[in-house]
């Protein structure tokens, strides 16, 4: 089942083509990562999901049917460009965003105070937005995105401006929300998060999408045969000589020397295991998947270098 | 639509409950009941420090204090020889004669209010110590102050008449001195005299007086005495061809014009202008004003929910057209309830005051004159003739002419769809800029309609059924300002009709260009936007 599906998403404005026919599957209780550098259209398909834009060709379908108006309301958004009234007092305005959402004012009363305590900051209410530190105004954007417990969250660049407690609060809320059943979408061009964070990615460049699918699976696809080995004793330079092996890195590991070798193509895994164990004493042997970074990079200059091709797992 | 109440509540709420809200709801009223009161009380701040003015008139034709002083000695002296006649011990008296001359020289130097009293006064006393001497008997003293008491009376009489004089004004009195010009000029630098009025000897030729002051001569005042001046020149000119007092005062007119509108149906209706003007006016004027103030308001409004970036986190719950409307509807509100405030605030306020200042019946005159002044220019009908029951009667029964559930229905309808049409275009500006200062360049198209709405209100006000009137109270832009000025007049029912529905129209197509402005503005920031982009926008 997925909660989100976009399909053939495409949307031009006066002076640019923002995205150039789209599709992106994202299913029911998983992290989706929405992944591209910036100007890529990430922005511009979030606020189509959102009914912001209209997209010019392609269809949304939410939960496996077409996206209604009132479909809002099943979705948290935590925009890019976040605020809140300066001048509002924190718990009325919480109030008034929960009923935009179609919340009555009891159930937001309700909702928030079960925020407020497990956020401890229940002595908030009464004060304005502006008398707030940015750490704390966050804290309220984010409890005013999630109060109408929606089917599907969306944040946009979600850990740009939080200081680093929030970030990580923000996180363990993000996977506590998943555990309970939440879809969640977030886009970033910060890829640590993405590994581990998200199950499924997407990856756009220049209105196009160019790389999408399962986070491991995508690992394993651009895996280059890299193999980090922790051992005792020395290794003849002469070994590595052949065509086979390649040292790129070495170092020293406490009482380990640890080296990371670039292995042939054809090479299986146990051949280079069964050679090194004749020379020393392996205390560690592990195959290196490519970073979610190193794929974005060279996925990124692939396709500027073969723009029309869109990769698939 | 759940959600557009919702947008409403919080637009209006939030203004209401902010403190410059309740600042201005209290300070208007305030500020509008201080204009109104102010002149009471700068004339009442006034009258506890009066002022002298001294008189010099050389030309005598204004002041009969030279000839009245002549003519007081000659009478003296031709006492004396009639009383020699009678007893020629009394030419032994001279010295009576003469303390008596310098006495009745002093009076009519002085001539105040009190003048003629005093001169029967001083020639019974001076009859008596004659009387007292032996030189005259009781019986001739009598009845030869009889004669001159009654002469002096018919002398004063005559020459009040003819010459009159430059009456009091509220605080300032005026003092006819007989002194050179140099002379008074020190007599005011030692705080003698507020000024010296200097009327020259060959005023009929020449037309000019001098005022010499210390401190700078106010405006009222100058006119005061020139008016007096020219009334009492103007009088001797007629006395001279040879009319005569009594013709004068038959001659004298005033005329109060009753004046009469024929309505459509034919029927006739008393009408005065100066009612509808007012009415009219202030109602014109009111629009103006909310459409400006409010109408800003709505923009600043739109750009702090851009400038706070929260305006995406709102447009993922409602359709940009729904917070547009919301807001525009709440600030109308916020609008409407300031108004109807101010109206109850001022108008208990000018009671509660007014009663206060009205306990003397001086002041009554003054606060009828000084409101209906606030009200419409009326100052000088009602201020001539405050006592006049017929000139406040008909007033009040023109009030009673205008239609006022018309005129208060064409005001609230002018009042919200003038507020609508440019409520929209501001709404555009503000998204279409990131701030406050951006504003500018694109505030023209709104100020100008405008200002002309305004210049145009003012100019028809005369003339309320002339072309211009009519084209620019059927033009959208400025016609919730020009129609409020024609409708207290009565307008005929069709013009108000086009002008409703071209307002309505205007409205609607407004709302579309600046909904779309809007749309693709409230999410653009950085770089600043033209002309061009909001072109490209709109067809966008």
């Amino acid at each position: 089942m997925n909660t989100l599906v976009a399909e053939k998403i495409s949307k031009s404005f006066i002076k640019h083509r923002a995205l150039d026919n789209v599709s992106i599957t994202v299913p029911e209780g998983s992290i989706f990562g929405l992944l591209g550098p910036n100007g890529a259209g990430k922005t511009t398909l979030i606020r189509i999901i959102n009914q912001i834009y209209a997209a010019d060709s392609g269809q949304i379908y939410f939960d496996g049917r077409p996206m209604k108006l009132s479909d809002v309301e099943h979705i948290g958004y935590l925009p890019e460009e976040r605020g809140l009234y300066k001048k509002m007092k924190v718990g009325e305005q919480a109030i008034y965003l929960a009923q935009m959402k179609g919340l009555s004012r009891n159930d937001a009363l309700r909702r928030l105070k079960y925020w407020f305590e497990k956020f401890e900051i229940q002595n908030w209410w009464d004060k304005k937005v502006e008398e707030l530190s940015k750490g704390m105004a966050q804290k309220v954007q984010f409890i005013v995105t999630v109060i109408h417990n929606p089917r599907l969250l969306i944040f946009d660049e979600p850990f740009s401006g939080f200081d680093p407690i929030n970030a990580a609060l923000l996180k363990d809320e993000m996977l506590e929300l998943k555990r309970k059943g939440t879809t969640i979408i977030f886009s970033t061009h910060n890829m640590s998060s993405v590994e581990e964070l998200c199950e499924h990615v997407a990856l756009i460049n220049k209105s196009k999408k160019i790389l999408d699918g399962k986070v491991d699976e995508i690992r394993e696809r651009y895996k280059a045969n890299m193999f980090q080995v922790d051992y005792i004793g020395s290794l003849n330079e002469n070994l590595f000589n052949n065509t086979l092996l390649k040292i790129l890195k070495s170092e020293v590991n406490g009482k380990y020397q640890r080296i990371v070798l670039q292995a042939n193509v054809e090479t299986p895994a146990n051949d280079i295991l069964r050679e090194l164990i004749q020379h020393v004493e392996i205390h560690a042997f592990q195959e290196v998947l490519p970073s979610m970074n190193d794929i974005f990079i060279r996925v990124v200059k692939e396709f500027e270098n073969v723009p029309q091709q869109v990769q698939t797992v | 639509m759940n959600k557009i109440i919702h947008i409403i509540q919080r637009e209006y709420l939030s203004r209401v409950r902010k403190k410059s809200f309740i600042i201005m709801t209290i300070l208007g009223p305030l500020l509008f009941a201080a204009m109104i009161m102010a002149p009471i009380f700068i004339s009442r701040i006034e009258d506890s420090s009066r002022r002298q003015i001294a008189v010099i008139d050389s030309s005598s034709i204004f002041d009969y204090t030279k000839i009245l002083k002549e003519v007081v000695y000659l009478n003296t002296l031709q006492l004396r020889t009639d009383l020699i006649k009678i007893n020629p011990n009394v030419a032994r008296e001279n010295e009576t004669f003469r303390v008596m001359a310098e006495q009745l020289d002093a009076i009519v130097v002085q001539r105040d209010e009190n003048m003629v009293e005093n001169i029967k006064i001083t020639l019974r006393n001076n009859l008596s110590k004659l009387q007292f001497n032996n030189r005259i008997s009781k019986a001739v003293a009598d009845s030869v102050y009889q004669h001159h008491a009654a002469y002096y009376d018919l002398l004063i009489q005559e020459f009040e008449s003819v010459r009159g004089k430059i009456p009091d004004d509220g605080n300032t009195s005026f003092v006819y001195v007989d002194m050179s010009v140099e002379q008074a000029k020190k007599v005011i630098e030692n705080d003698g005299f507020y000024a010296v009025v200097f009327i020259p000897q060959n005023i009929l030729a020449s037309q000019q007086i001098q005022i010499l002051s210390k401190k700078a001569f106010p405006i009222g005042l100058r006119t005061h005495i020139t008016a007096s001046i020219e009334r009492a020149i103007e009088k001797h000119k007629m006395i001279e061809v040879g009319i005569s007092m009594q013709d004068l005062s038959r001659i004298k007119t005033k005329i109060n014009a009753q004046t009469i509108q024929l309505t459509e149906s034919g029927e006739m209706k008393e009408s005065r202008s100066e009612i509808p003007m007012v009415v009219g006016y202030l109602s014109g004027f009111l629009i103006y004003f909310a459409i400006f103030f409010f109408g800003a308001m709505v923009m600043r409004g739109i750009i702090e929910e851009k400038s706070n970036r929260i305006i995406e986190v709102i447009l993922s719950s409602v359709k940009p057209m729904q917070l547009m409307f919301g807001k525009i509807v709440g600030v109308g509100l916020v609008g409407l309830t300031q108004f109807l405030l101010w109206i109850v605030i001022t108008v208990s306020l000018v009671q509660v005051v007014g009663t206060a200042l009205t306990e003397t019946p001086k002041i009554h005159q003054e606060l009828q004159a000084v409101e209906m002044f606030d009200i419409g220019g009326m100052h000088e009908a009602v201020a001539e003739q405050p006592n006049n029951p017929s000139v406040l009667a008909s007033a009040l029964k023109s009030i009673s002419v205008i239609n006022f559930p018309v005129v208060l229905g064409l005001f609230l309808f002018y009042f919200i769809g003038g507020y609508l049409l440019y409520g929209a275009m501001f709404a555009a500006v503000g998204a279409a800029v990131d701030n406050e200062a951006d504003t500018q360049q694109f505030m023209l198209p709104i100020t100008i309609p405008l200002v002309i709405g305004l210049i145009v209100m003012l100019n028809v006000m005369n003339n309320p059924d002339s072309t211009i009137a009519y084209w620019f109270s059927i033009i959208p832009f400025t016609s919730p300002i020009v129609m409020m000025v024609r409708v207290p007049f009565g307008v005929p029912v069709s013009d108000v009709l086009l002008s409703m529905l071209l307002l309505i129209l205007t409205f609607v197509f407004m709302a579309w260009v600046a909904a779309r402005i809007y749309r693709a503005g409230i999410l653009f920031y950085g770089s600043k936007i033209s002309w061009k982009d909001l072109w490209k926008w709109l067809r966008y």
